[in-house]
């Protein structure tokens, strides 16, 4: 059943407009840094929650590129961008792996490749400078707010 | 190890890497199973067996994608590559404009969401251009923002650079299978308790981020995906409310290859002639996504009114 749940989510993530409601909850991880759970679907829709990397939700229902998820440690249920998930399990870092004696093989399997510490390994290297980098990622709104903004509906 | 002991390492080496190539089997299964079996028969070591599962556990790992995450630390690294060519414009107002308008246009993209998510900045030249890395990392010159006469235009130009960060055009243009296996040996060296040997990948890794940043820069991306970005570009425009025919006014006005030279016009150089691009967009009338599942109605006074604010610091 699991399998078959799998797959259907899969289909429903590869084409896009797909509604369903899963027979069985279906568990996804976030792929993404953090992401906002939503009371509806829809990016103007209140936050009720928010969850981060590797986090594992179980989805209820798929419905044009959102996921109904049950949120965490609530009865609650809530909507979040279904590309921000992935049927695969995001288990752990590379450090984290190591420190928990998880084998290479899983480790490399879990792609875990480029992450901090390589970046930090090619500064060393190369004398990039990546201020300017960490400097355009401070400019992080709301997708609500900003959604609203090209709307014409606020001002800066 | 006894030369006889080799040859037939190399005998189950070479069975198991015929197998991994001549079939979809599944492969931890199939070398796990293959490998113990030459252990328990006394052809290969231990050791051995150990060596081929992690071999083949990397070559698995080259024909997958980058994860998200993969994806952002690419990202960042190229969009540091780009600053050392470019230099940016430090200008706070017309930075939180531009990400506040980019941002929003990133909801109605294919990928309304990224690790880290989609980033702006504005880039202190005269030249036309604009780049876009894997992991969301937009620059756009102060030549690309004055060539735009309004906010339709300007989500034109956004929308076609989000459309490349969507569609996964930066790290499909790169020998990707190289990349992801770089990425694997890195981890796989990264996670041995000594710390292991990651010198070598990370020179891997600095080359094919030259790679990247070098396409973005000199050779741009193939017209397909240029024509793919537009048309993506179009229905993004459609669904957020601009004019859809922005998107060709403001190509028409681009320089063609013809006027491109080395110092300048790094757009002419990098993109399609404008008029393909032009007849191309004629042909497609774009529709909205199923997926718009929200729509806001559009104050197009407001727009124009921000714009010519801004307009005044492009």
């Amino acid at each position: 059943m699991l399998l078959i749940s799998l797959v259907t989510a899969f289909f429903l993530i590869s084409g896009a407009g797909a509604q369903a409601e899963l027979r069985s909850p279906v568990t996804m991880s976030v792929q993404v840094a953090k992401s906002q759970i939503r009371s509806a679907p829809s990016v103007i829709a209140p936050v009720i929650a928010i969850v981060a990397y590797r986090e594992k939700l179980n989805v209820l229902e798929i419905l044009d590129g959102w996921a109904k998820v049950r949120v965490p440690g609530s009865d609650q249920v809530g909507y979040l961008f279904l590309v921000a998930l992935s049927n695969k399990t995001i288990p752990f870092t590379t450090q984290e792996a190591a420190a928990q004696g998880v084998s290479e093989t899983e480790i490399a399997l879990a792609g875990k490749g480029f992450n901090q510490k390589l970046e930090e390994s090619y500064r060393k290297n190369s004398n990039v400078d990546f201020g300017w980098v960490d400097f355009m990622e401070s400019f992080s709104y709301d997708a609500g707010e900003c959604t609203v903004f090209v709307a014409g509906k606020s001002s800066l | 190890v006894k030369n006889s002991s080799i040859k037939a390492m190399m005998a189950s080496a070479v069975l198991l890497f015929s197998l991994l190539l001549a079939s979809c089997i599944t492969l931890s299964e199939s070398v796990n199973m293959l490998a113990s079996q030459a252990v328990s028969e006394g052809l290969i070591s231990r050791y051995h067996a150990n060596m081929i599962k992690i071999a083949a556990a990397a070559a698995n790992e080259a024909t997958k994608t980058l994860t998200p995450e993969e994806e952002y630390y690419v990202g960042r690294a190229v969009a540091a590559s780009i600053f050392r060519s470019y230099p940016p414009y430090n200008n706070t107002g017309l930075n939180t404009y531009i990400n506040k308008l980019g941002q929003g246009l990133a909801v109605y993209s294919s990928k309304p969401e990224i690790f880290s998510g989609y980033r702006f900045l504005v880039l202190d030249s005269p030249e036309i251009n604009a780049f876009a890395t894997p992991g969301g990392h937009i620059l756009i010159t102060r030549g690309l923002l004055r060539l735009t006469r309004n906010e339709d235009e300007l989500a034109a130009a956004l929308a076609h650079e989000i459309s490349h960060v969507a569609l996964g055009h930066g790290l499909a243009s790169v020998q990707g299978a190289r990349l992801t296996q770089i990425a694997s040996g890195f981890a796989i060296n990264a996670g041995k308790a000594s710390g292991g040997s990651v010198a070598g990948f990370t020179s891997a890794f600095g080359d094919s981020i030259a790679e990247l940043a070098q396409i973005l820069i000199v050779s741009g991306y193939s017209q397909t995906f240029e024509f793919h970005a537009d048309r993506e570009a179009g229905r993004m425009l459609l669904e957020s409310g601009y004019e859809v025919k922005a998107l060709s006014r403001l190509i028409e006005r681009l320089p063609s290859r013809a006027v491109a030279t080395d110092s300048g016009s790094g757009y002419a150089k990098t993109h399609p002639e404008p008029v393909s691009r032009v007849e191309a967009l004629a042909a497609i009338i774009p529709e909205p996504s199923v997926n718009a599942s929200f729509s806001l109605a559009v104050s197009t006074p407001n727009r124009q009114e921000r714009f010519e604010a801004m307009r005044v610091l492009f």
